[in-house]
């Protein structure tokens, strides 16, 4: 059985159509990430996902049971973190997550083990005592996620998981992630660190104003790049920002950081060795060029091939 | 005390935040100084202080659910497996009884010189209770009923205004008793201005507190919706 079935589902707020006839299914064991910039539907998708809003058309199926608003049953298999991880101020971190734990039903016995693994694994244990009101914005999402995870659910759905989070509670939540994966539990994960999706996601699907453009391994979707080419260019000076549009080969242009009074810019072009002499004479004209690096595509590079570029359909 | 249920959570959460409780405590005696220590006419007593407990239940509960919703906890909460109404359920009856302990101490004291019948105080305690519990199951359809913080605040006003006219409050100058048809805030008025405590009074007044909240437990998963 396919832990979550997800067939044509459409949202409409209004006028506006927030998703538009999304499909996928994601099997046991299989953290499935959802790759889109701002407003591409990504946070509607878990919220219908999580039960809090119905599709406005469109089917789910969630181990084995059609969702329905207010599945307890359904509800108590599942972990949740939003993007917006509100706490009791006035309560400890620990108190947090054990009254977190203990709506999941999880017995007197167990709970003090999860919590404590969960606790140390995200270098919280120390901090276990501390009312949540002096947490900083990291521990509070760690705890966020240790609430989540603490009653092993069987689908965990993750709204920008790693937010806020310093390297190595990241390295700790991927492991704490992996390990339910293990363990047969499903991941639904959004997010916009293409890193993070590279590194940790089995399949990914790009989003983009509501629809998914493609869904495929991270390694397949940077292979659909493969006659692509990044240039990266530092310049003595900016260039006009719709400089490089319509000049044949060039997917997608974008401004990096300026470094050491120079100016970046990114560019994913097609793998052809007449594109670089035509760049350099658009380019000359207006600022002359330091430095050039050219290198292979990475998922971020698909993520811009996709999402922003002016032929991206 | 490791919290298990939401009435746990909400009673720690309480005794925790002690600036605020101790405020709890001493505001209700302080607003109701002036009808202790003052020569005010005893319908007068008796109304303000039936306002004071209608004003506190719904603002306190309404305020409380609606800025809970705001900061997003109501959608964390709406994704537990517990339902609505029983989480609503525990949130109002916890703060009623909250409520009820603030007045606890005032209401004896207004109460203690009329009489000392452990009858009639013990039917005062009842009614005093349901007042504070149909209060709060107000202050719960305000907050599902409210988009925002300033809508339930007017929408509040409005609720306390409402009841007070139907429940006959501050009507008469001439201190005679004036019918007011909304119990049991009518009720409790009436019982503690006169003594008197006729039984069909108190079995509609439950009927009514019972109605009260069995409708906020109806409409509570609206509470939970995303804005």
């Amino acid at each position: 059985m396919t832990p979550i079935v997800v067939q044509g589902v459409c949202k409409n707020f209004g006028a506006l159509q927030a998703l538009d006839g999304i499909s996928f299914a994601v099997e046991a064991g299989e953290i499935f990430g959802l790759l889109g910039s701002n407003g591409s539907g990504k946070s509607t998708l878990l919220r219908i996902l999580s039960l809090l809003i119905a599709p406005s058309r469109g089917t789910i199926s969630m181990l084995g049971r059609q969702v329905q608003k207010k599945d307890s049953s359904l509800l108590r298999q599942m972990g949740v973190v939003f993007d917006q991880t509100p706490h009791y101020e006035h309560l400890t971190g620990f108190e947090n997550a054990w009254f977190f734990a203990r709506a999941y039903e999880v017995g007197d016995t167990e709970i003090e083990s999860r919590l404590r693994h969960f606790f140390t694994a995200l270098d919280l244990w120390e901090r276990r005592d501390d009312l949540v009101g002096i947490y900083s914005h990291g521990m509070k999402r760690k705890l966020a996620l240790i609430e989540a995870l603490a009653h092993h659910p069987r689908v965990i759905l993750l709204d920008e998981p790693s937010l806020g989070l310093d390297y190595h509670s990241r390295m700790s939540l991927y492991q704490l992630l992996q390990e339910r994966v293990q363990s047969g539990s499903s991941i639904i994960m959004a997010t916009n660190d293409v890193h993070e999706a590279r590194l940790l996601c089995d399949r990914v699907a790009l989003m983009r104003k509501g629809r998914i453009l493609a869904v495929e391994t991270p390694d397949a979707l940077i292979g659909s790049l493969g006659g692509y080419a990044i240039l990266e260019m530092r310049l003595d000076r900016p260039i006009p920002f719709d400089l490089l549009k319509g000049v044949p080969g060039i997917a997608q242009s974008e401004a990096t950081v300026r470094e050491n009074g120079s100016y970046g810019i990114r560019i994913l072009a097609r793998d052809d060795p007449r594109i670089l002499p035509t760049l350099l004479a658009e380019i000359t004209p207006h600022a002359s060029l330091i430095g050039l690096d050219i290198k292979r595509p990475d998922l971020g590079d698909v993520m811009l091939r996709f999402g922003g570029g002016a032929d991206a359909s | 005390m490791r919290p298990d249920r939401l009435w746990q959570r909400e009673i720690l959460e309480q005794v925790r935040r002690r600036r605020s409780c101790v405020v709890k405590f001493v505001l209700p005696l302080v607003l109701t100084a002036p009808l202790l220590l003052l020569h005010v006419p005893e319908s007068v007593r008796a109304d303000a202080f039936t306002l004071l407990l209608i004003f506190i239940g719904v603002f306190g509960t309404a305020v409380g659910l609606i800025r809970a919703r705001e900061s997003g906890m109501m959608v964390r909460l709406a994704v537990l497996p517990a339902s609505p109404a029983r989480l609503t359920g525990e949130y109002l009856l916890t703060h009623s009884l909250f409520d009820g302990l603030q007045f606890l101490v005032p209401l004896l004291l207004i109460a203690a010189p009329r009489t000392r019948d452990p009858f009639t105080l013990i039917v005062l305690g009842l009614t005093f209770f349901m007042v504070i519990f149909a209060a709060n199951a107000i202050g719960g359809m305000v907050a599902v009923a409210a988009g925002s913080s300033g809508e339930g605040h007017l929408f509040a006003i409005l609720s306390v205004l409402v009841v007070m006219g139907l429940s006959g409050l501050f009507r008469d100058i001439e201190g005679r008793l004036d019918p007011g048809i909304f119990l049991p805030f009518h009720y409790f008025r009436d019982v503690l201005l006169s003594s008197a405590f006729p039984i069909p009074g108190i079995v509609l007044s439950l009927v009514v507190v019972a109605a009260l909240f069995g409708t906020t437990l109806l409409i509570s998963p609206r509470l939970f919706r995303m804005l």
